[in-house]
């Protein structure tokens, strides 16, 4: 069991890897600065419900340092890091809670990532004209937030049940 | 099903209100970090002068049937010389990009400049 756990953990964060350098090959997805899709999340969030906290906080935040490393710079590298964990932070709370789907869950990941990285770049640039950037994020994260959440939908429905059993040892 | 159905909704009305807050904030946040800092005075789209919003004072324009107050950062109409006189009544402008219109003398006061948004990559 732990093997097929380390096995999922590494796939998982290959995965994400990958979706992050699909991601960065296409241009129309960076038109403006920190709208993104975020495919990478995808993983995230399957790491989320078929895993569990620990380990989808690990792939995300090696998956920020090693794209960052491979694609970005080591300012994009802080930015990313704290929208990561405030996200899969954000993420973990709102699945305990056990009222929402992966929908909302996955939306409000995305905004919270989008906020960490805004309340980053205003700590490190100082800048006023970053609070204009705010709603733009808000509104950019609820819809790259919902695609990549319905997908996650379909996703667990398709291939993530009889997963479940890895994260607490039930079933 | 039931259990699902109530998720849905729960889902959905997380996400509205996230975007409601998002729209407001979009209101909230567009005025406040765009200060103008000086008016163009157009006359069918041409520029015709300049003030700086940081200099007050009443200025005529458009050879004396228009007249512009500038105070404290902000610009208004104060004389026109047309019947209706629209353009008084819209009061005080700011931010960025707002403008007075004034169509029988076919005058745009129009509030420009400001604070230039940082470029930065994330």
């Amino acid at each position: 069991m732990k093997t097929r756990k380390v096995a999922r953990i590494g796939m998982l964060m290959a995965l994400a890897m990958i979706l992050s350098y699909v991601e960065s090959l296409f241009p129309a997805f960076v038109t403006i600065p920190g709208v993104r899709i975020g495919l990478a999340n995808l993983a995230v969030i399957f790491a989320l419900y078929t895993l569990g906290f620990g380990e989808a906080f690990a792939i995300s935040l090696l998956r920020v340092v090693l794209s960052s490393l491979l694609f970005g710079t080591v300012l994009s590298l802080a930015y990313s890091a704290a929208g990561a964990v405030l996200s899969i932070i954000v993420m973990s709370l709102l699945k305990r809670t056990r009222l929402f789907g992966v929908a909302a869950v996955s939306v409000c990941g995305a905004v919270s990532h989008n906020l960490g990285q805004i309340g980053v770049a205003c700590l490190i640039l100082n800048a006023k004209g970053l609070l204009y950037y705010i709603p733009v994020l808000v509104i950019s994260g609820i819809a790259s937030g919902l695609i990549i959440g319905l997908t996650a939908s379909v996703l667990l429905n398709r291939i993530g049940s009889g997963q479940e059993g890895i994260e607490d040892g039930r079933q | 099903m039931n259990r699902k159905h109530t998720t849905l909704v729960r889902d959905t009305l997380l996400i509205i209100t996230l975007l409601l807050i998002g729209i407001i904030l979009l209101f909230v946040l567009r005025g406040r970090s765009n200060e103008g800092s000086y008016v163009i005075i157009m006359y069918q789209n041409e520029e015709k002068a300049r003030f700086s919003l940081a200099s007050d004072g009443i200025y005529n324009i458009n050879n004396g049937k228009n007249r512009i107050e500038i105070l404290g950062g902000k610009v208004r109409m104060t004389y026109a010389d047309c019947p209706d006189e629209l353009c008084i009544r819209q009061g005080w402008i700011e931010y960025d990009g707002q403008s007075i219109i004034c169509l029988p003398n076919k005058i745009t006061v129009m509030v420009s400049g400001g604070d230039s948004l940082v470029d930065f990559v994330l």
